[in-house]
């Protein structure tokens, strides 16, 4: 017995009886819901935004409703990665600091088990949150637009999770290995940003994790990439979330409580 | 039988520090274990390596002899830290039940034990957020979810330091009652309540072990009659005057009856041959004069004090 199931359950609790557990969801389904209207009404709220005689001047052409998912996506790599980062930057050592983990690692409960359901826990909670977003986006798209292709708005919300993956694991390695939240976070914006960094170089956005910012945004303009472009960013992000996981998982075994 | 807890030359360094200096230490179980020390001897450091929070530098500790950490020996532990940590949004009965969940009780095992546990110690009633608790009602939660899975062990860090009177007392009660059933080592400077509850001890000094055994044979190992003598008579006040004023009278005390006086003297054998006479030359009636058993306050004093 490693208190794994013990462990979910209380992590699910945690969500569901925490700020966390409505303010996330509330905000992406505001998001969602107002991305497809403002690319619709782009045009109309630059009219309204600007002096008369400028409007001419952006020459904008019709919307579709890739412009939508464009904001879907925009709200994903520009918003919520730093949510999902803050998040797991303060799962461990905030735990640790309050006394709440020598708590429960005094029961039968492994250190194992104790840093894979705070990751289960976090990235299934942006998974179903994310997928309920894409959902709305597409309801909405297809109200707006009168049409919405399923395939791209879905696609793009699930490459960006394996990019949430490799962040969530960066955050709890940081967060079991540094007591201060700030410093937790601070590394996983960093691993961030290194990411879109790389991302620029065409060589490694198409082989590496470093593609997955650029893919997410390809697949929900419903221009993925073919082959291999689309397939390793994916799977050698999945693998370094795993080898991060797994880093996390032995540093947090080390630590003093 | 397997000891409860065997510690054998524990070592734990902290960078320059050393915090434990070869411990050995031996708990049996079913026994009452006040494990003393001053701020900073080591106690909550022997307890960390115990539960497997921390890691010896070198040495050994065994429980029930499972290696700290294990699943058996996760399994036959309470613990309760000086401050225990819970989630602000769960209520007490929140904790209980998911500290039942992580032993893996019987819903109705589960449901039964938190009721009676949160019963005893007083928050049976309380419906509020522990987000809102005070210290002394987290430390009594603290002390229910350690007997959730009624442990053989139960280990204890300062258990009463933030408790009330009343809420110490009920505490210490169920401690006695444990007695023979669980084998409860907890750590405290408080040596009243080890006076009280205690049938076994242990005094740690920077690290190191001073002395061990049952409370009455450090008693007799550690305690000292010389000079220290309890004085009754029809009345104290005119004799406290009076002693004041002897060369031999070190010190005066009241006793903890009313009416008698403690006192500290020069030597045992001046005292009592002195005291008598000045009772008589006084007029006031001698109803007591007995030898003053040290407290474990004083052997605690004179063990660890004198190496400061």
């Amino acid at each position: 017995m490693n208190g794994a199931s013990a462990l979910l359950r209380l992590r699910v609790r945690e969500i569901r009886s925490t700020l966390r557990g409505w303010v996330l969801p509330a905000a992406i389904i505001v998001f969602a819901v107002s991305g497809p209207l403002m690319a619709l009404y782009a045009s109309n709220i630059l009219a309204w935004a600007l002096p008369a005689g400028q409007v001419n001047i952006f020459n904008l052409p019709d919307p579709t409703p890739f412009d939508a998912y464009g904001q879907w996506t925009s709200t994903l790599s520009e918003i919520m990665v730093f949510v999902v980062i803050v998040l797991a930057a303060g799962a461990i050592n905030s735990e640790m600091r309050s006394g709440v983990a020598a708590s429960l690692l005094v029961k039968p409960a492994s250190r194992t088990a104790y840093v894979l359901t705070h990751w289960m826990a976090q990235f299934g909670f942006v998974a179903l949150v994310s997928m309920m977003g894409a959902a709305a986006t597409w309801v909405v798209t297809r109200i707006a637009f009168g049409q919405a292709p399923l395939g791209a708005v879905f696609a793009s919300t699930g490459a960006w999770l394996v990019l949430v993956a490799v962040l969530v694991s960066a955050s709890l390695l940081a967060s079991s290995a540094i007591d201060a939240v700030a410093g937790a976070a601070g590394v996983g914006i960093g691993v961030y940003f290194l990411l879109a960094l790389l991302g620029a170089i065409p060589m490694l956005a198409r082989y590496t994790p470093a593609g997955l910012i650029s893919i997410t945004g390809a697949l929900g303009a419903g221009t993925p990439p073919d082959g291999l472009a689309l397939w390793l960013p994916l799977v050698t992000g999945a693998a370094l979330a795993a080898i991060l996981l797994a880093l996390a998982i032995t540093r947090f075994r080390h630590r003093e409580l | 039988m397997t000891p409860a807890i065997e510690i054998d030359g524990l070592v734990k360094e902290y960078g320059e520090h050393r915090a434990l200096d070869r411990l050995d230490l031996r708990v049996e179980p079913g026994s009452v274990f006040g494990f003393l020390g001053a701020n900073g001897a080591g106690k909550t450091t022997t307890l960390r390596i115990l539960l497997a929070l921390s890691r010896p530098t070198s040495g050994t500790a065994r429980v029930f002899g499972h290696i700290p950490g294990d699943a058996e020996a996760r399994g036959l532990v309470g613990y309760c830290p000086d401050v225990p940590g819970f989630f602000s949004w769960m209520t007490a009965q929140d904790v209980m039940r998911h500290a039942a969940d992580l032993f893996g009780l019987p819903k109705n095992i589960a449901q039964a034990r938190i009721g009676e546990l949160l019963e005893l110690t007083g928050l049976a009633e309380v419906k509020s957020k522990v987000g809102g608790y005070s210290r002394g009602m987290r430390q009594r939660l603290g002390l229910a979810q350690a007997l959730i899975n009624a442990p053989r062990l139960l280990m204890l860090d300062e258990p009463t330091s933030a408790l009330d009177p009343l809420g110490r007392r009920a505490v210490l009660d169920l401690l006695a009652e444990l007695r023979g059933r669980t084998t409860v080592f907890f750590s405290t400077h408080l040596l009243s309540d080890v006076e009280r509850v205690c049938d076994t001890v242990a005094i740690i000094d920077r690290g190191h072990l001073v002395t061990q055994g049952p409370l009455a044979d450090v008693r007799a190992e550690y305690g000292t009659h010389d000079g220290r003598l309890i004085v009754e008579v029809d009345d104290a006040a005119r004799l406290r005057e009076a002693l004041s004023r002897q060369p031999w009278v070190v010190r005066i005390a009241d006793g903890k009856v009313a009416g008698t006086l403690v006192l500290t003297t020069t030597g045992h054998d001046e005292a009592t041959a002195c005291l008598p006479a000045l009772v008589a030359s006084l007029g006031l009636r001698l109803l007591r004069l007995n030898p003053a058993e040290s407290t474990l306050e004083d052997i605690f004093v004179s063990t660890v004090g004198v190496a400061r």
